[in-house]
């Protein structure tokens, strides 16, 4: 069993009157995981207490075997964090500020300089970084904030929504830079987003927040599957015979919904049937089954059947 | 291979963090101030009672060459160009002459520390790396407190230095010997003071026009109001201790050994600073609590 990376018992977070995360217990080890919930979920919230930044009013963290609330600082020295929102060194380029956030978390001059130019070719700026960040977009910002939680190296890195303000592509590239620190490199991650399939591209394992709460947590595979009689079935045909045969046969039809010629159905299988029952059934329907898998649930829908209502 | 074809690389051994200071903080204050061309000449202007202090140094030292100075009625007087070997030669430069460059260059520069780091969100860049808002707060009151220096005691020490080495002989430095002391600690209590003070002032606000006008409040009109206009209004000495700049004045000259020009308590002075750093410190402090985000 590996050794636990973050721990969390019953953390408790109160902003005067308000409470903001409850009871939350949980621990992880190398690997990683997301943080998913709506604005104001408690996600920011859990991630700022473990890096000190936030006293809890109740419960215990630890990060790396260290005490987050008695000794932040040598947290911070292991954890790299990239925080949301719009948040800049003012007067400085892209590198300088990745510089100076190298050398505050003790990385000499020299080192810190070779560094940052190193992070922001990683992180996807080129020659941007002699700009002042006054004038960066919200993606290029995303991308400097990436570069400043890697420039010192740390095991540990915290993503507050790091997609935010940037294009299809560079999301992409974004999240395949990420991907590639936990699986290539050994980065233990943590990704708090509000974007479902963020967490899905990149993280194994993923914990459900509502309302300062943990609603679930899983692996994602475990969480995206659906029971064990569901499956999805891809056919052509005339869905109105093909529903009927279906249903014939005791197969009742969850859902159908077109995609490109075919028809994608969800169904249900009756005790004992298995895949040899819808091929007959769809045959009988005057139907061609193209493929035949077991049904999976997108995180949206694990989301929405948990939480309720729109994700 | 070039860098951006590596992808991610890990720090060798020999490159690991040490452990990280908050001198980080105050030198890259000082880089950023002096990659800004218009502060540079800014600074340049506030120097100007130290230039002016250079030139009579110059032909002060010239009149001694003269052997008994100038003949009767030609050029400056003895008595308007001072005696370089006084310390009543270099204390209204650093005394009075002084509050109109520190208003001016700290509302330029350390003025717009902490409301900047505020309103673009650094505080939260700072806060998450190793660096406790104790060390925060001495960084930027270092920095501020070398903006003050700067303009007071540093280049008052640069004239000094210049006349002991245009002096015809050892005997200018001889007999100054004790006053670049003096002045190094004079300049130290003077720019520790006004460099918290102006740090405090900076953290109230996000805005920097607002954290200017609390400055100029807070030195100039306090300044004007107290220690000029009431003071002599009134012909009375107790409107002065209201003045921040009268108090630090008159500390300042106990430390420089010259007859006070405002005759408050000495020991009721010092205390009134001591007060004025407590105070900033812990206004700075509350003003830098973690913002307060749910999400």
């Amino acid at each position: 069993m590996s050794p636990k990376v973050v721990e969390i018992r019953d953390l408790t977070v109160k902003y005067g009157s308000f409470t903001a995360v409850e009871g939350v217990s949980f621990s992880l080890g190398k690997g990683t995981f997301g943080l998913l919930g709506r604005n104001g979920a408690g996600k920011t919230t859990i991630l700022r207490a473990l890096l000190g930044l936030v006293r809890p009013s109740g419960g215990s963290l630890r990060v790396l075997g260290l005490d987050a609330a008695s000794d932040p600082l040598a947290v911070r020295a292991r954890v790299g964090y990239l925080p949301e929102g719009q948040v800049f060194f003012p007067g400085m380029t892209g590198f300088q500020a990745v510089a100076f956030a190298g050398r505050l978390s003790g990385l000499s001059r020299r080192v810190a300089r070779k560094r940052a130019h190193e992070m922001l070719y990683f992180a996807g700026l080129g020659e941007a970084r002699y700009r002042p960040m006054e004038g960066y977009s919200t993606g290029m910002l995303q991308r400097v904030k990436l570069a400043m939680a890697l420039v010192h190296d740390p095991p540990l890195l915290f993503l507050d929504e790091p997609t935010n303000g940037l294009d299809p592509a560079g999301r992409k590239q974004m999240l395949e830079r990420v991907r590639d620190l936990a699986s290539a490199k050994g980065k233990t991650l943590i990704l708090s987003s509000h974007i479902l399939s963020d967490v899905e591209a990149v993280c194994d394992e993923a914990l459900l927040l509502h309302e300062g709460r943990v609603l679930e947590r899983g692996l994602l595979g475990e969480l995206t599957s659906a029971a064990p009689s569901v499956r999805e079935v891809l056919a052509a045909g005339e869905e109105s015979s093909l529903r009927a045969a279906l249903e014939e046969q005791g197969i009742s039809v969850l859902r159908v919904e077109r995609a490109g010629p075919f028809l994608k159905f969800r169904v249900g299988l009756p005790p004992g049937a298995g895949g040899r029952e819808i091929f007959l059934a769809v045959s009988k329907g005057g139907g061609v089954v193209r493929s035949l898998v077991e049904a999976r649930r997108s995180l949206e829908e694990v989301f929405g059947e948990t939480v309720g209502g729109e994700v | 291979m070039p860098v951006f074809e590596r992808g991610y690389l890990e720090l060798r051994e020999d490159e690991r963090p040490g452990r990280p200071s908050w001198t980080v903080l105050p030198q890259e204050e000082w880089a950023s101030w002096l990659r800004n061309r218009k502060l540079l000449i800014l600074w340049f202007v506030c120097i100007v009672p130290h230039l002016v202090l250079l030139v009579r140094t110059f032909m002060a030292l010239a009149l001694v060459g003269l052997d008994g100075g100038p003949a009767r009625g030609r050029g400056p007087s003895p008595a308007f160009l001072g005696d370089p070997e006084s310390m009543a030669f270099y204390a209204k430069t650093l005394l009075e002459d002084s509050l109109l460059p520190v208003l001016v260059f700290l509302a330029a520069t350390a003025i717009r520390t902490v409301s900047l780091d505020r309103k673009s969100g650094a505080l939260e860049l700072y806060f998450t790396r190793p660096l406790s808002p104790w060390r925060y707060i001495l960084g930027r009151w270092t920095g501020a407190a070398m903006a003050a220096a700067s303009v007071t005691a540093l280049p008052v020490l640069l004239v000094w230095l210049t006349g002991a080495l245009a002096a015809p002989d050892w005997g200018f430095l001889k007999e100054t010997l004790w006053i670049p002391g003096r002045i190094l600690l004079q300049g130290a209590f003077f720019a520790s003071v006004l460099g918290i003070c102006a740090a405090a002032l900076s953290s109230m606000s996000s805005s920097v026009r607002t954290g200017q006008i609390l400055w100029v409040g807070f030195l100039a009109v306090m300044h004007l109001v107290f220690s000029g206009g009431l003071r002599r209004f009134l012909h009375e000495e107790w409107p002065a201790q209201f003045s921040p700049w009268a108090i630090l004045q008159r500390v300042g000259e106990a430390i420089l050994g010259v007859d006070p020009e405002v005759p408050l308590s000495l020991s009721w002075c010092a205390a009134l600073s001591l007060l004025l750093v407590v105070l900033s410190l812990l206004v700075l402090r509350r003003n830098l609590k973690p913002l307060e985000v749910v999400g």
